[in-house]
């Protein structure tokens, strides 16, 4: 009973070492802010080349999408041609004022060519993009965003097959 | 008088101030594992050079780590070729000429050799390359860069550019 009405010990409550733990955050601060930089890269991928062989009179002929980017002395020309058992293709024109700067206009337009394709061939999962030897890296980019968005697989070919293009159209 | 004996009177006790340590070490630990997420501990992270400009895009897949080439306004430049190539060795006349060109011989050497040593280390979509290039350059050159690297083993090509309204 005289044990039971004691009051109990008191816990001596031991403390942290805070401030060796303080110490090596701010090192580890220091150095993470010096490795960080606080650009976001992003990439656009072009895949692997796939090779496909066709036999003929086997299943439907391949649609082979291409999208030709050129430049007119107006205005960006996006032609996206196809072929297989219904060609046709899909044209747009869009004006751009300063090719080195990103434009919200050009991804716009060349989604809305792709999403076009897509709703008619959803199957479709290639493209190829063909541009003028004139055309920038940011209008390159801008137009693989934009088609990216719809079609994933993009496969890269020569400005020559864009320059020809140019010359039937205009012929 | 009084004032003579002010000086001999005890000063009152100051209590020292304590700077508030646990909340202190609350907000550096946010700090840490803030920077700690944003931090790519990567050898091939990108380097930029400062008058480069890259373009910008809206994609949002990050970048993978790959071996890189700089296409800057007059030629390329990699960590695996031993100099400089102006883009007049890429030209794709100079692979179908009579006589092969020194420097297209020994660029296509170089990246052999790289791809050779490469080997085994190759990810599922293949040996990618990450293609840092100026803003300002047109397909042209790109193309015939590109050709050239993937025709010598290079099968996955990333086009490296900045998050649209991200600083650079």
């Amino acid at each position: 009973m005289h044990e039971l009405m004691n009051r109990p010990h008191r816990r001596k409550i031991e403390e942290m070492p805070i401030a060796p733990i303080l110490d090596m955050m701010v090192a580890v601060i220091f150095f993470l802010l010096l490795s960080t930089t606080f650009i976001e890269f992003t990439k656009q991928t072009l895949q692997p080349v796939e090779i496909r062989t066709t036999q003929m009179a086997q299943g439907p002929l391949p649609l082979s999408p291409k999208l030709f980017t050129t430049r007119t002395k107006e205005w960006l020309s996006l032609n996206l041609t196809w072929s297989g058992e219904r060609p046709g293709h899909l044209k747009k024109n869009i004006t751009n004022v300063d090719p080195l700067q990103f434009s919200k206009d050009l991804i716009n337009v060349s989604r809305e060519l792709a999403t076009e394709f897509h709703q008619r061939f959803p199957a479709e999962s290639n493209v190829q993009l063909s541009f003028g030897p004139d055309i920038f890296y940011q209008e390159i980019i801008s137009v693989m965003d934009g088609v990216q968005s719809q079609i994933p697989n993009v496969l890269l070919t020569s400005y020559d097959e864009a320059l020809r293009q140019q010359r039937a159209l205009n012929e | 008088m009084n004032d003579i004996f002010s000086g001999i009177t005890r000063r009152k006790f100051r209590h020292p101030i304590q700077p508030q340590l646990t909340a202190m070490v609350d907000v550096f630990s946010m700090i840490t594992v803030f920077l700690v997420a944003g931090t790519v501990f990567d050898s091939s992270s990108i380097v930029l050079p400062s008058y480069m400009q890259l373009p910008l895009s809206s994609a949002q897949e990050g970048i993978s780590s790959a071996p890189q080439i700089i296409l800057e306004r007059n030629g390329v430049h990699a960590n695996f070729l031993s100099s400089y190539y102006p883009y007049q060795v890429f030209n794709p006349a100079l692979e179908a000429a009579l006589y092969p060109d020194p420097d297209l011989s020994r660029l296509l050497s170089e990246i052999k050799a790289f791809v050779t040593h490469q080997t085994g280390k190759a990810k599922p979509e293949g040996l990618l390359l990450n293609v840092v290039a100026d803003r300002s350059l047109k397909y042209n050159m790109i193309y015939d860069v590109i050709q050239v690297f993937r025709k010598n083993g290079f099968e996955s090509i990333h086009f490296v550019s900045i998050q649209e309204g991200s600083s650079q």
